[in-house]
Order: structure tokens, then sequence, then C-alpha cells
């Protein structure tokens, strides 16, 4: 169980710290490189997330929601603070075409035991993502990813406003409604954001 | 589960903007941008304060949550690097815990543990000595007294001896508590010694200002494993350097100067685990060097360029822009 890891790790157990590392390490990899855009910046932000569930440990409450998604949180606030702090996007923003990004969920590599459960998951959230309207995943993903404004995403896409605003929330109150179910039922209820 | 229906919270959102408290239409004003975290922080202040007591919006964000976590994990999987984990815990073994465990205390009844008190000195007038014979004192008072007067020459020897042994015991007890005093302040001074290395060592390494250098091995080849980054103070000479995959022995840190200078600066060990941390204090700004290298110290012994060999480094980096301003210009990794 996370949660009995977790606290372990509070009681100064690193073993158990390395345990957690070896279950999560490549998905706050991932996700801070997806930001970032750098390996080497990607791998300091890895090693801040785990230090900081080293040192603050404690915090986490495992009612409240999976330790994965406090992870992932800490790995958001890092990353995008980090993009923000260089004022500067770590890759175009239409490189890879964001919607693309996450519709296209590679299925390599999953012999690891950890990724069984992920790969599973990945194949929910694929389906549910194609639902979207692709315009809707780009506020999305800019605003996710690269941390920008709504403003900002409005000028870059040289739309209203207003526009941009109802693409988010319409795009995120389907995402909540497609994907909830499916991550709740992969991971563990109760979840609350600490975003 | 503490998620309402999907439905619901639809309706809600998009239908409630009159009788509800200010705060709440924030939330439903805003809650896009406040779960994407792209909110201003004057507002995601109040919506955190609000939904600290509001549970009607504390459900709706939170609902939120797995397709956040869900975006998350939809990217492409990358492996972090294999020297990320030593490197890691090499940073574990030097950063503290912030909450620390509660000391034990005992908390029965204080007033068992307590020496038993001395009975309370008789106040009373001293014991009556037998009354003396009145025809004694007249006739022979010096036989009385004779054999205590013969006896004060003894008293007073035995007694300056005991004064003496007592001095003596004083002054031994006053030095072993002054050697006990000595070595506890030894003790707290090596305690904090090694405290404030190890707290130099977590604030530089977590400092935001901290300018950071990647060490890498200069034969690649031979040493993949070696990693090692520099955080220098870019306010002042000190630096720290993490090192792991090295193997056990004990490593200098040299740097180069602007005129060409190869300056051993600190020594440092390398256990079992191949990992280290230390502090060091460059000199100089670290801006105004050339280079920085970590070399075993047995090849370190004067300032000789010629001796000073780059080959034999284990790490070096050459001082340029450091990690995060050299982001942008490496390659990505997807």
């Amino acid at each position: 169980m996370d949660s009995e890891l977790i606290a372990l790790v509070t009681q100064g157990d690193q073993v158990a710290l390395e345990t957690l590392y070896e279950r999560y390490s490549r998905a706050v990899y991932s996700f801070s490189l997806r930001i970032v855009g750098d390996a080497q910046v990607a791998e300091e932000i890895l090693q801040e997330v785990f230090v900081r569930a080293w040192q603050q440990g404690g915090s986490f409450q495992s009612a409240r929601g999976s330790l994965i998604t406090w992870l992932l949180s800490i790995t958001h606030n890092l990353s995008i603070d980090e993009v923000r702090r260089r004022n500067r996007r770590p890759q175009k923003a239409d490189s890879a075409e964001p919607e693309t990004i996450l519709a296209s969920l590679p299925d390599e590599g999953l012999e690891v035991e950890e990724e069984v459960w992920l790969s599973s998951l990945r194949e929910s959230i694929q389906d549910a993502l194609q639902q979207l309207p692709a315009a809707q995943r780009e506020a999305i993903e800019l605003a996710y990813f690269q941390g920008l404004t709504q403003r900002e995403i409005a000028d870059a896409l040289g739309e209203p406003l207003g526009t941009i605003k109802t693409r988010m929330r319409l795009g995120m109150l389907k995402l909540r409604d497609q994907l909830g179910p499916v991550v709740s039922e992969h991971i563990e209820p109760n979840e609350v954001t600490s975003s | 589960m503490n998620q309402q229906p999907a439905g619901q919270h639809n309706t809600r959102i998009q239908t409630q903007t009159g009788d509800i408290p200010r705060e709440c239409r924030l939330v439903d004003e805003c809650i896009e941008e406040y779960v994407l975290g792209i909110i201003d922080p004057d507002r995601c202040s109040a919506i955190d304060q609000h939904r600290r007591t509001c549970t009607r919006c504390e459900l709706a964000l939170v609902s939120f949550t797995p397709a956040l976590t869900a975006l998350a994990l939809a990217v492409p999987v990358a492996e972090p690097p294999a020297s990320a984990r030593a490197a890691l815990m090499s940073r574990i073994a030097t950063t503290p815990q912030r909450a620390a465990p509660p000391r034990n205390v005992y908390t029965g009844r204080l007033d068992t543990l307590r020496t038993p008190s001395l009975p309370a000195s008789s106040t009373g007038p001293a014991a009556a000595a037998p009354p003396r014979s009145p025809q004694v004192e007249q006739s022979s008072w010096w036989k009385v007294y004779a054999a205590p007067l013969a006896t004060l020459p003894l008293l007073l020897a035995l007694g300056l001896v005991g004064a003496w042994g007592f001095n003596n015991y004083t002054k031994l007890n006053d030095s072993k508590q002054a050697v006990a005093a000595k070595d506890q302040q030894i003790a707290m001074m090596n305690q904090q010694i090694s405290n404030g290395n190890n707290q130099g060592i977590v604030e530089l390494v977590s400092s935001p200002s901290a300018k950071r250098y990647a060490l890498y091995p200069e034969v690649t080849s031979a040493a993949d494993a070696a990693r090692g980054t520099l955080f220098a103070d870019p306010r002042s000479q000190v630096a720290a350097v993490q090192v792991s995959g090295l193997a056990t022995g004990i490593y200098t840190v040299v740097v180069q100067t602007p005129d060409g200078e190869m300056v051993p600066k600190a020594n440092f060990s390398v256990g079992a685990d191949g990992s280290a941390s230390t502090l060091v204090n460059l000199g100089m700004q670290v801006s105004d060097l050339q280079s920085v290298h970590i070399r075993p110290t047995t090849t370190v012994t004067q300032t000789d360029v010629a001796v000073m060999d780059a080959a034999e480094d284990v790490l070096f980096a050459t001082i340029g822009p450091d990690i995060f301003e050299n982001a942008d210009t490496s390659p990505q990794t997807p």
C-alpha cells in the first residue's frame, strides 16, 4: 500500500522511498519531461519531487487521495514553475500537434510490472481523449502542459478570450465525466487535488 | 467516492449564478483555470481558502482530480537515467526530514522518582549532657581533660589529612566535570560542524538561485555511471558538489582559475554506494572559474598545470551557462 510506504518514509525509511521511486519515477519523470522538454531539468525535478516526499511525506493524507496524484501534483507545480521561470517555451507550441500528443499513447516497453496498470489505464484514457474535439484538447494541452493562461492561449491561437474559456471549460467537463470513473477505478477513489 | 454525479456538477456550474455566495461564484467562474493551475495568485489564494470551508466547492474541485491525473499519466513514457536513483539517494542521505518524531517523555507521577527526603533535623535543644559532678570539677579537673587534650594533635593531624584528601577529591571531581564538559563541548562542536555542512549543502541544493553545473566523466565509456552536479551560490564563493557512481576512495575538487592554474580546494570521501556530497570554498565566484574537476586525491599533490593533467579527471564541468540556462539548447528526449 502506498499509504503504508509513505508512512515509513516519514519515519526515515530510505528503502521505502526507493520502493516508491521504483514504482512512480517513470510517471513523474515522463510527466515532467513532457512539460519542461529537457531531460536534465526533468531529472532535477524528478529528484526534487522525491526529496519533497521525503521531507514532507507527513503532509500526504491517504484519506484525501492517492499518492500518485499527490506526486504528480508536485511534479506539475515544479515543472510549470520552471517553465515560467525560464519564461519561454521548452518546445514549439505546435511542434507535435498538442492534440496528437495526448491521443497517441505509446504502449511499448511496458514489461515492467509498474506499467501493467498504467497500460490498461492509458487505453481507457486514449478512448476518452479521442472523443474530445481537437480544439478543446488543444486549449487544455496548452494550459496544463505549458502553463499558458487563457489570455496567452487566445493570443497564441488568434482566438477571442471567450472562445478559449468556453473550449477549456467544455473540454474539462467532458474529461471529468469521461475520465473520472476510469481513473478512480484504476487508482483510488476519494482523490483530492492539491493544486 | 466523494464525487457527485457528473451531470449534477455540469448543471450546477452552468446555471447557478444568482443566489450563491460570491466565493462560490468565483469557483464556478474560473474552476477550469484553477484546476489546470493557470489562475492568477490572488484568485487562487481566495479559492484555496474558500474550499476549506465550503463542501459544495470542495466537491466540485475534487471532481476534476481524476481527469488531471489521467492527463499527467497520458504522456509518452520516458525512462529516467539510471544514475538518477543513486543521485536521489545521495541527496536523501544529507536531507533532514522536517517533521521529527516527538521525543518520548515520562509522563507518570514524578514524585515516585524522587529520592526520599531526609528526616527533618531536630530543632529542639541538644541532648542534655549528664550533670557534672561538682567534686570532680574542683579536685582533679586536669585528669578529666588530659586524655582528650592528648588526642588533640592526633585529631588535628587527622583533620589535616582529611582536609587534604577532601581538597584533592574536590579537585579531582572538578577536573572530571571539566573534562566531561569539554568532551560535551567538542561533541557539540563536531555536531554543529556536521549539521552546518549538511545544512549548507541542503540549502545550496534546494536554492532556486543556485547555479547548477553538470559534472561529466572525462572518459564516457569508462565511467558511464559517474555523474555529478555542482551547485554554486552566485552571491558567495561557496559551492556544493554531489557525485554518484564513483569508485570508493578519496577525491579532490580542483578548480581552474582564470589564469589556467589548477588549484585543489577540498577533499571528500566516496563510500561503498559510490556517492558523496561536500561543501567547497571555491576561492572566487564560480562565474570567474574556467572549469571544475573531480580527481582521485592521490594524483593531486601540487598546483602544477603539468601534473594536473585533465586525463586524470573522473568528472569535470566547464563553467558556462548553468543547467537551466542551457536547458533549451539540449536535445529533447521524448
